[in-house]
């Protein structure tokens, strides 16, 4: 599962979860798709430049990474990443319904209204995963 | 639109993590998974601080973050935008907060790595719906905090009218099934040493597994124990199953092994420490094979049940069975064995066990008393005994005068009637035991290990 969030002046973040994750091509940007509709503060706050983190975990083994960077681009969402989200939520709800969630709940969490795609230029990757190496930075 | 904290409790259940986010001086973003936030009050939540220091570093600077909460039961989600307030060490919020952080720890094998080193209080400016596809779930139908109180203030008043503890265990389990998921229940005991705590009692299980043991620390049961804190957990699909952790056993471990009467595959577990005047009395535990089986209201009536329980049991071991003369007809009794032949009777001095015919029967000061009265009803004949002058016997060895020597009494006969043993304890009245034997008792004692 992929939360994303995105750094507020005030201290705080616009945080939403994400619906799929694209890996570049070469040396080009990770994408991430989420729904503009279901995270609408999210949706106002990621722009170009702005900072911005996101965790990648494991719901089975809680392996978890924490990848931080800036934005390079946000554009409305297309039917390539419609598809994306569409993958991502089948492979979701297969894996948590393996570990005892139900669907319905499953479901609550997966809005695709409204989909947005944010390009991520990463610049650091952390071990996120609970234990005594939780924070370390990853080598590039 | 904000929503009430009280209205969205299902999100402090500790179900599915909760999302913390901060940003330090430059606008960076730190994402940290949160295993608790606690319901403090409608204004107030506390966040379990136990490695996210990045997330530390960011509060102390900005005094801010953003929340995200998800209710476990319905999946819907809550943006809570909160200011720091204070953290604390110590106290009764810090001692809840760490004995369900050490519950979930234990639930999915995380105890080394997920201290709590303080409770962070937040107040919550802002609490914001995520909106979400898919129609609202149907309303919960929970007991409510009213029905709770009067079914607990019922059950307290029909303790108040009971003088025999052991009735008071079963009306305690027996009311208890009658509410809605309430099938599956023990009460447990600390032994003298308190590190171990023993089923004294239980309702809903194929084998009662009286006398069957559990650490303290161990699972839900032995953390409540442990922090005199009442335990809940509504889902537990995703972590090791207490009692799955069954213990490898062999040799002299295994042969005095009683399986804990536990459910396969619970989902939701409660335990709650008896406490009287500051001391365990025993572990009032439910748990059941459905997720969010039992409220906070559930909780809170069973915090007080349990109470009254310790108050009246401790008050029971005070009073009960300091009589020193024996009742006419009774004294001097002798052994009417109701049949013919014998059983042996093992009992190992090391550790207090004792086995009839082979079969193990129990170990600890239950096992001590039952080879002392068998000790003395071959010497003398006699079947007829009072708790005063067990504890006045040195030969036992019993703690002081909070030897809950009416507990041990009521497991040593709960264990005995449960195996249907050639012997048994009867009580014809308050404070004084009968041996009821079927056969006579050969008796022997092994010291010496060497020879096992």
């Amino acid at each position: 599962m992929m939360v994303i969030a995105v750094g507020e002046a005030s201290g705080g973040a616009a945080l939403g979860r994400c619906l799929g994750l694209r890996l570049p091509a070469g040396d080009g940007p990770i994408e991430v798709v989420f729904s503009a509709w279901q995270w609408p503060d999210l949706a106002r706050s990621a722009g170009p430049s702005r900072a911005v983190a996101l965790t990648l975990v494991h719901p089975s083994t809680y392996r978890t990474y924490q990848l931080k960077g800036r934005i390079e681009t946000v554009g409305e969402g297309d039917a390539a990443d419609m598809a994306l989200a569409d993958d991502y939520i089948d492979r979701m709800i297969g894996m948590l319904g393996a570990l005892g969630v139900e669907r319905d709940v499953i479901d609550r969490w997966c809005g695709i209204d409204a989909v947005m795609r944010v390009a991520i230029r990463a610049d650091d990757l952390f071990d996120q995963t609970p234990g005594p190496h939780a924070g370390e930075r990853i080598p590039a | 639109m904000s929503v009430s904290l009280s209205d969205i409790l299902d999100c402090f259940e500790g179900v599915i993590p909760s999302v913390i986010a901060t940003s330090d001086g430059d606008g960076r973003p730190n994402i940290s998974y949160l295993s608790q936030v606690f319901h403090v009050d409608d204004a107030h939540v506390a966040l379990s601080n136990q490695f996210f220091s990045k997330t530390a570093a960011n509060v102390t600077r900005s005094g801010r973050a953003t929340l995200l909460a998800v209710d476990g039961r319905s999946g819907d989600q809550y943006l809570l935008d909160l200011v720091f307030v204070r953290s604390e060490r110590t106290g009764t919020l810090f001692r809840r907060m760490a004995a369900h952080l050490d519950a979930i720890s234990s639930q999915h094998g995380m105890e080394s790595v997920m201290a709590l080193r303080s409770a962070d209080i937040f107040r919550v400016e802002q609490c914001r719906p995520v909106p979400s596809p898919g129609p609202a779930p149907p309303p919960r139908d929970d007991r409510s905090a009213p029905e709770q109180l009067t079914f607990g203030a019922a059950l307290a008043a029909e303790l108040a009218f009971e003088s025999d503890p052991d009735r008071m265990l079963d009306i305690v389990l027996d009311r208890l099934t009658t509410l809605p998921g309430f099938t599956n229940l023990m009460i447990l005991v600390p032994d003298g040493s308190a590190a171990r705590l023993t089923t004294l009692a239980s309702r809903g299980y194929g084998n009662t597994g009286v006398g069957s043991e559990i650490a303290f620390n161990e699972g839900v049961i032995g953390i409540a124990a442990a922090t005199g804190v009442a335990v809940r957990i509504s889902d537990m699909s995703r972590g090791h199953r207490m009692f799955q952790a069954a213990r490898a056993t062999s040799g002299l471990v295994a042969e005095r092994h009683i399986p804990v009467p536990g459910l396969a595959d619970p989902q939701s577990q409660l335990g709650v420490p008896m406490l009287s005047r500051g001391r365990l009395a025993g572990v009032l535990f439910a748990e059941s094979p459905h997720r969010f089986a039992f409220t906070r209201e559930d909780e809170r009536m069973l915090v007080m049940v349990g109470a009254q329980l310790a108050g009246h049991l401790g008050a029971a071991e005070q009073e009960g069975g300091d009589i020193s003369a024996p009742a006419s007809g009774i004294e001097a009794r002798r052994s009417p064995i109701s049949a013919t032949g014998s059983f042996h009777v093992r009992y190992f001095a090391f550790d207090d066990s004792l086995f009839i015919d082979d079969a193990y029967v129990i170990k600890g000061v239950p096992g001590r008393l039952l080879f002392h009265l068998l000790s003395i009803h071959a010497e003398q004949g006699r079947i007829d005994f009072t708790n005063r002058e067990l504890r006045l016997d040195p030969r036992l060895r019993l703690p002081d005068f909070k030897d809950n020597l009416e507990t041990r009494l009521i497991l040593l006969r709960r264990r005995l009637d449960e195996r249907e043993a050639p012997v048994r304890l009867a009580r014809p009245e308050r404070g004084r035991i009968r041996l009821e034997l079927r056969g006579t008792p050969c008796l022997s004692v092994i010291s010496d290990l060497s020879g096992l």
